[in-house]
């Protein structure tokens, strides 16, 4: 039976899965805090929160996905940041069916400028690439880091 | 040290991270509202019959004359638009060449920033009235440029409301096509 040991195909599945995660919550953390005020506005539009709570996720959402994304890679406290992007992308999947059930047009400002893969407004096809991703960062918090992780010389939690 | 304490370490280190962060670039998610800015001109001289004298070919739309705030009529934008201000359009360049307000030029928020977006920044006048719309109703496209304006020292916007729909169902002057993309003709 397959295991999630350093050098199994699991192992380097949950590495991949890492790698892909941590690479898009990082650029994604990045591109929103290059331009808060861009990213306020793509929060605002969904019309979800109150004024305050707009200008506070608008900077404590990007700093969540860089952190988390920066120790997902790194493999410190790897399935705690796989837990915390989870969190983010169970919440993103609310908002993205909330505004497809009140029929908004509303783009994404995930990537900023950049649409990946999805174009347009928000859709199905968001829809799916946030449960693939949320797919992979549970595998991480469910079988552990994986190769090349700091946690693995300390005790698992 | 178990998951859910790890985890809400992260979420507290993003939480002073972004409290920090936002002391050094603070965000607008609603335009200044500076009170009244101007004031209307009175309205022009009745005809022998009473009614207002048109203003050139313009259809039957007229302001209260008096002080405007942010959000104005599209028969108060009617009389800035007689009187020179600047109308620009905030919708995307595609609903922009399909029709925009006669002499409008197209500046976007989400492309405010570009070397095309600061081109027509850097035509606009600091003095000028400017009248800012978008397609009306629930958007807010209009309302986020007016806040990246008056970020860059442009405090004399206003935004019109109803759009450019209301306006071309008034019958007030329209143009089509880019022109050049600064500007509406």
């Amino acid at each position: 039976m397959t295991t999630n040991r350093a050098g199994t195909p699991l192992g380097w599945l949950v590495l991949g899965a890492r790698i892909i995660v941590a690479g898009l919550f990082i650029f994604a953390g990045y591109i929103k805090l290059s331009d808060p005020q861009q990213f306020a506005f793509s929060v605002n539009a969904f019309k979800l929160l109150p004024e305050h709570l707009v200008v506070l996720n608008t900077f404590v959402l990007p700093w969540m996905e860089l952190i988390a994304g920066v120790l997902l890679l790194a493999g410190v406290w790897t399935r705690a940041a796989a837990a915390v992007i989870g969190a983010m992308l169970v919440a993103f999947i609310f908002g993205i069916i909330s505004v497809i059930y009140r029929e908004m047009d509303v783009s994404c400002g995930c990537f900023g400028k950049y649409e990946i893969p999805c174009k347009g407004s928000l859709g199905v096809c968001h829809l799916i690439r946030n449960s693939v991703l949320l797919a992979m960062a549970g595998l991480v918090v469910v079988k552990g880091p994986g190769p090349l992780t700091f946690d693995r010389a300390k005790a698992p939690f | 040290m178990p998951l859910l304490s790890r985890a809400s370490m992260i979420i507290l280190a993003a939480v002073i991270a972004g409290g920090v962060h936002s002391m050094y670039k603070p965000v607008r998610v609603r335009p200044v509202d500076p009170g009244p800015m101007i004031t209307l001109p009175s309205p022009a001289p009745a005809t022998a019959d009473g009614t207002r004298a048109p203003t050139g070919d313009a259809p039957a739309v007229a302001a209260t004359p008096g002080a405007l705030g942010l959000e104005i009529t599209v028969a108060q934008a009617l009389d800035l638009y007689n009187d020179g201000a600047q109308f620009l359009d905030a919708r995307s360049l595609r609903e922009f060449e399909a029709g925009h307000v006669e002499g409008a030029f197209h500046l976007a928020a989400d492309t405010f920033n570009t070397a095309t977006g600061q081109r027509v920044v850097g035509m606009l006048d600091r003095s000028q009235i400017l009248v800012v719309y978008c397609g009306g109703g629930a958007c807010d496209a209009s309302h986020n440029l007016v806040i990246l304006l008056q970020q860059a020292g442009y405090m004399r916007c206003h935004v019109m409301t109803d759009g450019y729909p209301a306006w071309q169902q008034a019958g007030l002057p329209v143009g089509e096509g880019a022109g050049m993309m600064g500007g509406g003709q």
